[in-house]
């Protein structure tokens, strides 16, 4: 399947590069971006809600690129947008006071021998009978080890928006949530376990 | 068997691609992103059209225009250098930067669905959908729908520890039922209860929910402490917010939470609005000042979390947002950003977000007193109608005011009559009778609508005395450890005043507000900023006193410091309803660019990082740190223009760090294709990004 998948994604971007240059080139300006997914979720406004926040910098600079898959199954379209590993996980936020800017600084540590790995997802119902259990939401490394979602509250404390713990049902829900996983570790794979159809997500390493 | 299908959506998703690439590559023409979707109000127009099974019919740019108000049709006059902020704009536009969705479009898009669920699923009284949550930033409450096969009225009923704790609604008799909850207790399997009430008022059917909420956020954990309870509360639940409190929270009198909002905003928290909503302002959009900077973009809200209106103020909003009459204009604390901040009252007109009045402090002290750049610090406005009057609390000059709003004239001072000694305004102070602790550096100072002594020849003024002079010094403060929620008798004609009341409390130093509930007989003291830490690491204190003994009933201890708190009462009926957003939900007033003559070619030199740009609406938000955007400028063919954001200087090095949206609105903007030029810390660059403005 990889080498059915490598040529179109090849043959995608060239395709997309030659409507990108042509354009330029008519325009002589700065090439006009075709608005992605990414795009409209890396650059919050105002109305984008003061909760929706990015991780700090120091955070960012952890992240790998990462590039955005959505996938529909059973009725509900599952964006996988960004993840982190670490054991560490901190925000330095800077917050106005009364008379000045103050700094809050917040950490969690995973258990000796754990990474965190946080997932932020979009989960939008479309036409689906079913619900979002989380305990149907699974992680599994390469040698069977099964995790499941952390209580990680505390994402909310590092100044990102976490998806909500309970069960979903309507709407639109964009959020992280946290796995605790082996430092070892590898071959990560997310999963949900829907009546009709499975869902799952391989990172890459 | 179940298979996965995740490959074949891979290379459906690419074949689609690669057609649109090429279809986008043969009309050599890139896609930007078009600003021309249907406003709430029109999307709202169309789905009654639909409801009505009328053709539906797309709103087309004729359209828009002709439903604009005449003053909304002049904002392409770019000499004032201000415009009118609407979601009705003559012009359409495409950009290269990415487009957001307002809060109001982003709540109404939600609340379709609720009412899709509503109308065609299936859900009974015994089996009714209940979604948790469903605007996503109000974690304590939920919406139950279903349908009923007659008109019943509903009750809900969260049910509490105890009754006292009961959180109750009662709901107006439908066939179609939308039941807010609200009041859910966190990290707990709740017992909601519904009764179904007929037209007698006798309940015919009841169930009871099981609703499994998430935590509180660690920081809010453990925030209130009972410390005194000897009588019920006079109010149920009391609402607090920012500062140390910047996500809105709501208590009930055994100290559980039982609402908050899931967002983090400005730092002066919640006001109150008569229409049972509440405006809050938005902690990431602000407009830079001499000092810190304030907040630009407020949010009109309910308890549910859905956004129904939202306002801009241009020199930004500090202390105080209240309706100048219940469901009339904004009267706002804003800063004349003229040399100094937190010195101006203006008036808002609520339909169109125009300013209808301003009020700079110093066109009533001239230069009394006017020694520093937050040399008045307006913490309070009140209209009073019967006279024409507000009155104001300038905390920087230890006054509480009264002011004739149509003609500026001084009415009085309650002052500690040696502040105004040699001055201009010394007869305005009001002459002393009896016993009286002074005000200093004093919070919410408005006059009463009770007459608590029978004589028609007074009214009633009340406070949060911080009794505090940290920022103005005087000599002859008095020392006293405590603060005061005070009661001044005011007799207008013989202009004296009199102190009938004060409820002494720990020592609150800043922030802090009072309430009254007179037909209670109670007084609440909301210090939010304790002068010192208490050995058990509080920050803030309430107390809930007898109005008539001064003696404390309740005692409440925040963990945090915060603004104000008030009597929390949500309004079930109004959650109950569908969204109708208004035409105009998009409003206000703000600085824009103006004519460049002077205008630069856009420089080669590219903004790679530092600023973070996004558009709502048809304004552009540039994220940045304090003070490092100068100019923004808008280059196009025809015409260059520049929004100057220099005129502050260099502000407060301790602010640079905080990082935030600046605004540059673009719908007074003749069309043109332009080109975005930003000064950042001093130099000009180009930020490859392009605005175009179409007929």
């Amino acid at each position: 399947m990889k080498k059915v998948l490598l040529p179109i994604t090849l043959l995608a971007a060239a395709a997309l590069l030659i409507s990108c240059k042509s354009d330029k080139a008519a325009n002589d300006r700065p090439p006009e971006n075709t608005p992605t997914v990414t795009a409209a979720i890396s650059a919050p406004a105002g109305d984008e809600g003061p909760s929706a926040q990015e991780p700090d910098k120091e955070q960012k600079a952890a992240l790998r690129e990462f590039e955005e898959t959505t996938l529909s199954v059973n009725g509900w379209e599952i964006t996988i947008q960004n993840v982190i590993r670490d054991d560490t996980m901190s925000n330095v936020s800077v917050v106005l006071g009364y008379t000045d800017a103050t700094t809050n600084e917040y950490e969690v540590k995973a258990q000796e021998g754990h990474d965190y790995f946080l997932v932020k997802m979009k989960l939008s119902k479309k036409e689906s009978k079913e619900n979002i259990e989380w305990d149907k939401m699974t992680l599994t490394d390469s040698e069977g080890n099964v995790y499941k979602r952390i209580d990680d509250i505390f994402i909310s404390d590092l100044g990102m928006k976490r998806l909500p713990g309970t069960t979903l049902n309507f709407g639109s829900n964009e959020g992280w949530i946290a796995f605790e996983i082996k430092k070892e570790a590898k071959g990560l794979t997310l999963a949900y376990d829907f009546a009709d159809e499975d869902f799952s997500y391989s990172f890459s390493e | 068997m179940k298979k996965s299908i995740i490959e074949k959506i891979i290379i459906a998703g690419l074949l689609v691609s690669i057609c649109l690439g090429l279809m986008a590559g043969c009309s050599k023409k890139t896609k930007d992103n078009t600003q021309n979707k249907p406003s709430p109000a029109q999307q709202q127009s169309q789905d009654i059209s639909s409801a009505e099974n009328k053709p539906e019919e797309g709103p087309d740019e004729e359209d828009s225009n002709a439903s604009l108000k005449p003053d909304q049709k002049n904002q392409s006059d770019v000499e004032g250098g201000t415009v009118l902020i609407s979601n009705n704009n003559p012009y359409s536009f495409t950009s290269t930067i990415p487009l957001v969705d307002d809060r109001v479009s982003q709540s109404y898009q939600l609340d379709k669905q609720l009412e899709s669920l509503l109308r065609d699923g299936n859900y009974s009284f015994d089996d009714p959908m209940v979604i948790l949550n469903p605007f996503g930033n109000s974690p304590l409450t939920a919406i139950v729908l279903f349908k009923t096969d007659q008109e019943y009225a509903v009750r809900v009923t969260v049910k509490g520890n105890s009754d006292e704790t009961n959180v109750v609604g009662n709901l107006e008799a439908s066939i179609y039922h939308r039941v807010p909850v609200i009041g859910l207790y966190p990290d707990k399997n709740n017992t909601v209860v519904l009764e179904l009430i007929d037209k007698n008022n006798k309940p015919v059917a009841s169930k009871s929910l099981s609703i499994q909420t998430d935590p509180l956020p660690k920081s809010m954990q453990d925030l209130v402490k009972v410390i005194k309870y000897t009588k019920p509360s006079a109010y149920g639940m009391l609402e607090v917010s920012g500062f140390g409190c910047p996500r809105p929270f709501a208590f009930d009198t055994e100290g559980n939470i039982r609402w908050y909002l899931d967002e983090e905003y400005a730092s002066y928290g919640y006001f109150p609005l008569s229409n049972n909503r509440f405006i809050v302002m938005d902690k990431d959009v602000m407009i830079q000042t001499y000092e810190k900077p304030h907040a630009q973009q407020l949010y009109e809200m309910d308890y549910l979390g859905r956004v129904h209106q939202i306002y801009f103020i241009k020199n930004g909003a500090h202390h105080e947002i209240i309706e100048k009459t219940p469901g009339g204009n904004l009267l706002v604390a804003t800063n004349s950003i003229n040399g100094h901040v937190e010195d101006m009252i203006q008036e808002i007109d609520r339909k169109t977000g125009a300013i209808v009045k301003s009020l700079d402090l110093r066109e009533i002290f001239g230069d009394a007193y006017v020694d520093m750049i937050d040399w008045a610090h307006v913490n309070s406005v009140q209209y009073i109608p019967e006279d024409d009057c507000v009155v104001l609390s300038p905390r920087n000059i230890h006054s509480a005011i009264k002011v004739n709003w149509s003609t500026n004239e001084l009415k009085w001072i309650i002052c500690d009559p040696r502040f105004w000694e040699g001055t201009a305004f010394e007869d305005k102070v009001l002459k002393p009778v009896g016993d009286i602790i002074w005000n200093y550096q004093q919070h919410t100072a408005y006059q009463l609508k009770e007459d608590l002594d029978n004589n028609p020849d007074t009214i009633h003024i009340m406070l949060f005395d911080n009794h505090w002079h940290g920022t103005r010094k005087i000599k002859f403060f008095d020392k006293l450890q405590s603060s005061f929620v005070s009661i001044f008798t005011v007799n207008e004609k013989d202009m004296t005043v009199s102190q009938p009341h004060t409820y002494e409390g720990i020592k609150s130093k800043i922030t802090s507000n009072y309430r009254f509930a007179y037909d209670a007989g109670r007084v609440f003291f909301m210090g939010g900023y304790l002068a010192e830490e208490t050995p058990d690491k509080e920050n803030g204190m309430i107390y809930e006193f007898d109005y008539e003994t001064e003696e404390v009933i309740n005692q409440y201890s925040i963990k945090n410091t915060f603004y104000r708190a008030y009597e929390f009462v949500p309004d079930f009926s109004s959650c109950a309803s569908a969204m109708r957003p208004a035409e105009n939900f998009f409003i206000g007033t703000l600085s824009a660019a103006v004519v460049n003559k002077k205008a630069q070619p856009v420089p080669d030199k590219l903004l790679s990082e530092g600023i973070k740009l996004s558009i709502s609406q048809q304004i552009l938000y540039v994220e940045a740190n304090d003070h490092k955007v100068s100019h923004i400028e808008f280059i196009g063919n025809k015409g260059a223009y520049i929004l100057d954001l220099s005129y502050t200087g260099t502000g407060e090095s301790k602010y640079y760090k905080l990082k935030y949206k600046l605004l540059a609105p673009f719908s007074n903007l003749p069309p043109d294709d332009y080109r975005l030029v930003i000064t950042y810390e001093g130099v000009r660059y180009n930020t490859g990004h392009t605005i175009s403005i179409k007929e």
